[in-house]
């Protein structure tokens, strides 16, 4: 697991001039790598991780108040989001060509090694599971504290502990079921 | 069993350590930030053509309501004239007259036995193309039918909408007639010749092929002075605003008492409704 990282950075800057609602330009320097990387944990592609990104960013360029709030924790709620929301997407989109009988095109051998990577098995069990349970997931695993998980998350502090531990009890049900326990 | 949790989460943080994107991905915040402020930029032009073709629609469905539709099958009467009258119905009670019952109606404007136990009221308004149809169609089926034969009693009301420029003075002329004695004969050629009036309000002109000069020269006079002519017109309207209809031709078939609206006409499905009516 990674370093872990701070969701509520004006928080954990107190005592400096804080006061002043960060500029967007400040947060974006401060979080784009972060929130790349996120989503690149959930989508394939880092190419479509980083659009996901641009995107996530313009959203909160368009939210003054979320800006003069706390950037961070909405942040990784909108990019945790977006990156479930694309792998969901895609499960739909291979679904539905399954069923139209409008099969993929042959992979090559690079998608083939890729697709028998345990990384995508991993993605395919999250695409399907609880979005709110997939979430606590991902954050946890991208190196958020039970307390950044909760701001991010916006859940009583005290009731994350047992949350995680229904959305892992959740995850490992679901990646037996597919893949068995290996 | 907190150990079993243990064990799990161990097992799951595993598996999810294996989404972390490998050491050689590390996005450029400084190539990204021009594609978000572009982006945004895009967004922002978007929403705006957007807000702009929203306004757009909305004044054109605006107009459009206020312009009633006329077609061949029925005259629509125009959304914001009946929105007025609902507003004015709610909370100014009602319009200036305003029948619980059926408003009086001239007496040549009635056609049929008066014990007839069904009473036919058909609103028209005399520009109107669907209107014309029906009493160049199923009128004549409906008195030979019905009224000839002392069942239904017909009563033809007036409902000039203002969409049309001259269904006021045509309808002036009917009346006159009426008066006159000759309604039935002008109000047949009124329809007939709606095409030729219709462009030029000139009524007088196509009656005056139909009805005697004497009749005639009686009509002139009354269309010109009679300040009561409109009577009719006006409490014929307030009641069919107080059936709450929402096109021409119209038609209210009272029987028993109750009054119920029937639109679009068809003579067919009139005669069935009235068959079972007179059972």
């Amino acid at each position: 697991m990674n370093a872990p990282s701070r969701v509520n950075e004006r928080s954990a800057n107190a005592g400096s001039s804080v006061d002043a609602p960060p500029d967007f330009e400040t947060v974006f320097r401060q979080y784009y790598t972060r929130m790349a990387r996120l989503i690149a944990r959930m989508v394939r592609d880092p190419g479509r991780a980083e659009e996901l990104a641009v995107d996530v960013f313009c959203s909160l360029l368009r939210s003054p108040r979320v800006l003069a709030g706390n950037p961070g924790a909405w942040l990784h709620r909108a990019a945790v989001r977006a990156g479930l929301y694309e792998i969901r997407r895609l499960a739909r989109r291979d679904r539905v060509a399954h069923l139209v009988g409008r099969g993929e095109p042959p992979p090559d051998p690079a998608q083939v090694h890729e697709a028998a990577e345990e990384q995508q098995q991993v993605r395919a069990v999250l695409a399907g599971m609880d979005r709110r349970k997939a979430e606590m997931l991902v954050l946890r695993s991208g190196g958020l504290s039970y307390e950044d998980l909760a701001a991010a998350l916006d859940l009583n502090p005290a009731s994350v502990g047992t949350l995680l531990s229904r959305a892992q009890e959740a995850f490992r049900k679901e990646y037996i079921k597919r893949y068995g326990e290996r | 069993m907190e150990k079993g949790d243990k064990n799990a989460g161990r097992w799951v943080e595993k598996r999810m350590e294996r989404l972390e994107p490998s050491a050689d991905f590390q996005p450029d915040a400084g190539q990204a930030l021009p594609r978000v402020k572009e982006q945004d930029r895009a967004t922002r032009a978007r929403r705006r053509r957007f807000t702009f073709i929203a306004a757009g629609v909305f004044v054109v469905i605006g107009v459009l309501m206020s312009l009633p539709v006329c077609n061949a099958e029925a005259c629509a009467i125009p959304a914001v004239h009946m929105a007025t009258h609902w507003w004015d119905s709610i909370f100014h009670g009602g319009s200036a007259v305003r029948p619980t019952a059926t408003a009086a109606v001239a007496a040549y404007k009635v056609s049929g036995s008066p014990t007839a136990p069904v009473t036919l009221e058909v609103f028209t308004d005399y520009e109107c193309p669907g209107c014309a149809a029906l009493y160049m169609d199923a009128i004549p089926m409906l008195m030979a039918e019905y009224v000839a034969t002392g069942k239904v009693k017909l009563v033809h009301r007036d409902f000039p909408l203002q969409m049309h420029l001259h269904s006021r003075l045509a309808a002036r002329y009917a009346n006159a007639a009426g008066e006159a004695g000759q309604y039935d004969v002008a109000v047949v050629q009124i329809f007939r010749t709606q095409k030729a009036w219709s462009l030029d309000g000139d009524v007088d002109r196509q009656l005056s092929q139909v009805i005697p000069p004497d009749a005639m020269s009686k009509i002139r006079s009354l269309v010109q002075s009679d300040t009561h002519l409109d009577d009719t017109v006006e409490a014929d309207v307030a009641q069919g605003h107080a059936d709450n209809l929402i096109q021409t031709p119209s038609v209210v078939i009272v029987a028993k008492g109750e009054r119920h609206l029937m639109a679009p006409v068809n003579y067919s499905l009139l005669k069935s409704y009235l068959d079972d009516l007179l059972k």
